[in-house]
């Protein structure tokens, strides 16, 4: 079983704010879920590699070169922004002066 | 009423060429259909105010004399995470609710020079997450065959479409079964190709180890003509690939099936057990060399799928942050506040799950217990396919342990939805190609509802894959006329 705390820790790195109402139900379902996770530990792998990726391509190269990939739909990425201004993304500050 | 056009990618093409009908009026007559079900179905989050337009231009095309573009009018539909340009394209979430594509995927480029036609974008678990379609956060898509029941997920809007003849294919995408198992419960064929022959770049990321784009088509040639239309290396996705495994034969080949007993085991339905063996069966008889096999690693495939997939997920869904793409929470104050309210009002409950476990899996000090070793185990799950594709072509079972499940019947409970992937995950895991295909149907409560057989084949081998899949299908077609 996860604790709560712990619970609250992971939504914080995450950056998601949960409600008490939430807080409870992840636990029991995060919970449950590792557990059923843990069936992995039957498995011996102590001679094992790890697999990662998805693929056996090891470096997949292009020419250093810059190019320009969007053209003039560059300004629609910018446009996809909820807040934008003059062509920048517009943020909130990072510090609350209050 | 179906639209008294060819049902298939070849007909409407040769329809075409020999000016028996146009594209403006096929692509009416689809979108007729749609108004027709849709009303009921909900496969569709949009259908595009374009899309005559955009067959008039292929009119146009023929007029001029192009002939060689192979899906020339063909009306297709496409799953809400693969980005048109100029289109909303929302993965099924609130979050992505106002944004709108700045330039296509490969695929979708593809498609359009290919001379396709875009009906509309289909309805979708949030962010490719699920096994019903009921995650979307614009309502649920219904079984055509039962609409009491999930058309399965998470390219269910998809499979619903196709299976009613309002698109004649779609694309769908594939992290753990989200082609096959929708395809499987709708009673259309799904076909996810081998990780790297198709281009995921403009697929609204889930787990990128995993993720790969393919067809929905009501036949096995459907999908084949769409594959080829979408497969390629692509500079702008550096997993994809040039391998690729020719058939080496290709005239009445006798395949070697292998059948795993782990597919067989506790949880199978009795009713799509006796469907997916009758097919066997039927194929034996026609010449196939059946055999039993063991992937003795196969029953951990879900763990390792609920380890590695949440890990990719928390990383992948990470940019949807309120500042780039789509909604922000009003009200927000500082930065901090624009990520954390942006995310918790924008993310429905599964994106929120995964995100925490993939969070929590990666963390410090459960980082080696959990996703290590899920990394390791998927290293013995390749290592089981392996052995056995020296045995065999192609490996066969059952799509999913059951047929259609009711709307609402697992969503009180994560664990059961998940339980609805245990055949389709171990290929992902493995980068394999495989496809479901109809295999009859079993009765539910008075309704006749599809069942789903799975074929596995060898790493880029997708055209010998293929070519089995038409042979089995033949087959199956001989039992269920």
């Amino acid at each position: 079983m996860i604790p709560p705390e712990d619970i609250l820790h992971i939504a914080r790195l995450a950056r998601i704010t949960l409600t008490p109402d939430e807080v409870g139900r992840f636990t029991h379902e995060l919970s449950n879920i590792l557990e059923f996770a843990a069936t992995l530990e039957e498995v011996d792998t102590t001679a094992v590699e790890a697999l990662t990726g998805g693929t056996a391509i090891e470096n997949a190269f292009r020419d250093d070169q810059p190019g320009d990939a969007l053209g003039a739909d560059a300004a629609l990425l910018i446009e996809s922004a909820p807040a934008h201004h003059d062509g920048y993304v517009a943020v909130k500050a990072v510090f609350d002066r209050t | 009423m179906q639209p008294a056009f060819p049902k298939t990618i070849r007909g409407i093409r040769s329809g075409l060429l020999e000016k028996k009908f146009s594209a403006a009026e096929c692509t009416r007559a689809y979108l007729d259909q749609i108004r027709k079900r849709d009303g009921t179905l909900h496969a569709f989050l949009e259908v595009f105010e374009d899309a005559v337009k955009q067959a008039d231009a292929i009119d146009a095309r023929i007029r001029e004399g192009e002939s060689d573009a192979p899906l020339l009018g063909v009306p297709l539909a496409v799953k809400d995470n693969i980005l048109i340009r100029g289109k909303h394209a929302s993965a099924g979430s609130t979050i992505l609710a106002p944004y709108v594509a700045a330039y296509d995927a490969t695929v979708i480029a593809k498609l359009k020079d290919a001379g396709a036609v875009l009906l509309g974008r289909t309805n979708m678990d949030e962010f490719a997450m699920g096994s019903s379609t009921e995650h979307s956060a614009f309502g649920v898509t219904k079984n055509p065959h039962d609409e009491t029941r999930v058309p399965g997920g998470s390219s269910g809007g998809s499979a619903a479409a196709v299976a009613v003849g309002m698109a004649l294919a779609a694309l769908g995408s594939d992290t753990g079964g989200s082609i096959r198992q929708p395809a499987a419960f709708s009673g259309v064929v799904g076909f996810k190709p081998t990780y790297g022959t198709v281009s995921r770049s403009g697929l609204i990321a889930m787990a990128s180890s995993l993720d790969q784009i393919g067809p929905l088509a009501r036949s096995v040639e459907d999908a084949e003509a769409l594959f080829n239309c979408l497969r390629g290396k692509d500079v702008l996705d550096a997993t994809t690939s040039t391998s690729e495994i020719r058939n080496p034969e290709s005239e009445n080949r006798n395949f070697t099936v292998g059948v795993p007993k782990e597919y067989f085991g506790e949880g199978l339905d009795a009713d799509v057990a006796k469907a997916v063996r009758a097919a066997m069966e039927r194929w034996r008889e026609a010449g196939a060399e059946v055999r039993e096999i063991s992937l003795p690693h196969a029953s951990f495939g879900l763990a390792v799928y609920y380890i590695v997939m949440p890990a990719e997920v928390s990383a992948n869904l990470a940019r949807f942050d309120g500042i780039r793409y789509g909604r922000a929470a009003s009200g927000a104050k500082t930065l901090l506040d624009v990520y954390e309210q942006s995310r918790a009002e924008g993310f429905g409950d599964e994106p929120k799950r995964r995100i925490m476990l993939g969070t929590f899996a990666l963390s410090h000090g459960y980082y080696d217990a959990y996703y290590e070793k899920a990394e390791r185990v998927c290293r013995l799950i390749r290592q089981d396919f392996e052995a056995a594709f020296r045995e065999v072509d192609v490996i066969v079972g059952p799509t999913a342990p059951t047929p259609a499940f009711r709307l609402g019947e697992k969503t009180a409970d994560p664990l059961q939805m998940y339980l609805a992937d245990i055949y389709t995950v171990g290929v992902n895991l493995a980068g394999l190609p495989a496809i479901s295909i109809p295999a009859g149907t079993v009765p539910r409560d008075g309704k006749d509802l599809p069942v789903g057989f799975q074929l596995i084949g060898k790493w880029f081998a997708d055209d010998a894959l293929l070519e089995a899949a038409a042979t089995a299908e033949t087959v199956i077609a001989s039992i269920h006329p």
